[in-house]
């Protein structure tokens, strides 16, 4: 069964004063609101850590509660800083087996209150604990994995610098950013080392957001063509490929062999550019780039809000934000409104997107495909009737989403 | 799986100075990744990675259970290098021109030698 996207909506990424559910509340309505749904039938949550963060358990039912869906069936799901994209999953699998019609997919995270090194050991619990042992944060890894992608492809400090510019001229246009200011060139170079060759300009924020999704099995504006998801050791030290990330690209397998085409049909994507250089090795990853060549890209203006195929429009996580359990579908909300023509001042034309979280240091990764679904149920062509006269055969002409499906005759009533 | 003992020599497969570790850690704090001559890769600390680069060929060392690794003098390299037996003649002349060359190009292309962390 085809699964749909009704309605998206996210909140400002940031320093923020709302609570975590009230986050999440915010998002959700926003969603359903667009999705022009009063109740879902299941509620999915994603959240890296809300027992640490803000000290709540329980955290589907929490949420379902202060949503007043108490009565709807609800499930988090955690895949570290992928849990957005696994949440969308876990609703797209339950509306394509026929389980659930529509789903409320939200999620976020509430970060800033708490003092950085607290932060930055909660989100190192996602590390191999001998890798952790050692001292290893998820910004030491980063970097020993940017080293070796930087030796591979030659890429220069340079490149991973024009990233971080280029998505904070984005995010300047988006209203809903963490940073709404554009930074220089020699700003990013220049800023203190996090770890070699990390600097500070290339890595993303502490944020508060969330962002909300609804999914559903009746044709709407935008369809979830594909979805996989692709996973790797949990230590650095035992993977075979250093540079670059092997979840990705059988993250990118998965979901294109479900979407039934490839990389070339993308024309807009939202990677997860946690570290500046991960934007670039995820092009490759996904195929978005032949090997080798997304530096060339980038510097070629190809990746920018006016080039070929552009990269974050949003900003990415660099500039709109990382509200860790959030992020996944704000890249997903972000890829609906951009292929409802709902992205002013950043609009870019595209009838095909692709979102890539990443979790952990690349241990659950995610990739979604959306396209446009030109005929939202209007222009559907009736094939026949079945010989047992409970189904309806019709065709979806044209468009990325013209394909044979069924329908239920009595849901035509 | 077989207990084996191997050699504590092996090549930089990347490495990072930390500034901002963990509390407890020193400041800044050197990593490396390095892979043994008999096959395992190893998590390491170190003193420095001045000079150090992709492939560099270091010597590691377990104090109290952690690893340690450390870059190999001039006279170490030479060391190792010339008492590999399986090696034939020819190809150890030609390996020490290929460094030779490579460094060449590097500095002519660069137009300096290669940067170095630390």
């Amino acid at each position: 069964m085809d699964v749909y996207v009704a309605g998206a909506a996210m909140t400002r990424v940031g320093r923020l004063v709302a609570s975590l559910p009230d986050l999440i509340a915010e998002a959700a309505r926003g969603a359903l609101t667009a999705a022009d749904l009063d109740r879902p039938d299941a509620l999915v949550v994603a959240c890296m850590n809300p027992e640490e963060f803000v000290g709540e358990g329980n955290f589907a039912s929490h949420v379902a509660t202060h949503l007043g869906l108490s009565r709807v069936p609800s499930l988090r799901v955690e895949t570290a800083t992928s849990s957005g994209a696994a949440a969308l999953y876990a609703a797209f699998v339950s509306v394509a087996a026929g389980v659930h019609r529509t789903v409320l997919v939200a999620g976020g995270e509430k970060m800033t209150q708490l003092p950085t090194p607290r932060v930055s050991e909660l989100i190192g619990r996602s590390i191999d604990p001998y890798e952790r042992s050692y001292g290893a944060t998820m910004p030491a890894l980063a970097a020993l994995v940017t080293r070796a992608w930087m030796a591979r492809t030659g890429a220069t400090l340079r490149d991973l610098s024009l990233v971080a510019v280029k998505n904070h001229a984005n995010g300047a246009r988006n209203p809903r950013a963490h940073f709404q200011e554009p930074v220089t060139l020699e700003a990013v170079m220049a800023s203190r080392l996090v770890a070699d060759p990390l600097r500070l300009y290339h890595c993303c924020p502490i944020s508060d957001g969330a962002a909300a999704v609804v999914v559903r099995a009746e044709p709407a504006r935008v369809r979830i063509a594909g979805i996989g998801q692709g996973a790797d050791y949990l230590a650095l030290r035992y993977r075979d490929d250093f540079g670059g990330f092997q979840a990705t690209r059988a993250a990118a397998r998965a979901a294109f062999r479900m979407a039934g085409y490839g990389p070339e049909r993308v024309e807009v994507a939202e990677l997860h550019d946690a570290f500046a250089p991960f934007e670039l090795m995820s092009m490759e990853d996904t195929g978005l780039a032949p090997a080798g060549k997304a530096t060339r890209m980038l510097t070629h203006g190809e990746t920018a809000l006016e080039g070929r195929l552009p990269v974050n429009p949003s900003g990415g996580l660099k500039a709109r934000g990382h509200p860790l359990g959030g992020t996944g579908l704000a890249q997903v909300v972000e890829l609906w409104w951009q292929l409802t023509e709902q992205a002013a001042g950043r609009q870019v034309p595209a009838r095909v997107g692709l979102a890539h979280s990443i979790g952990g240091l690349a241990t659950t990764n995610w990739v979604t495909i959306l396209e446009r679904a030109s005929h939202g149920g209007d222009a559907i062509r009736p094939t026949g009737v079945s010989q047992d006269g409970t189904t309806l055969g019709v065709d979806r002409p044209g468009g990325a989403g013209g394909r044979p499906a069924r329908f239920p005759l009595e849901r035509l009533k | 799986m077989r207990e084996t003992t191997t050699p504590g020599y092996g090549e930089v497969v990347s490495f990072t100075t930390l500034h901002s570790p963990p509390t407890g850690f020193a400041s800044p704090l050197h990593l490396a990744l390095v892979q043994l001559d008999g096959g395992a890769r190893f998590f390491c600390h170190g003193a420095e990675t001045r000079g150090l680069r992709l492939g560099a060929r270091v010597t590691i060392e377990a104090v109290d259970q952690v690893y340690y690794f450390s870059a190999l003098s001039l006279a170490e390299r030479a060391g190792l290098f010339w008492r590999r037996r399986s090696a034939r003649v020819g190809q150890r002349l030609s390996a020490v021109v290929r460094s030779g060359a490579k460094r060449l190009v590097r500095r002519s292309r660069d137009g300096r030698d290669p940067p170095r962390s630390g």
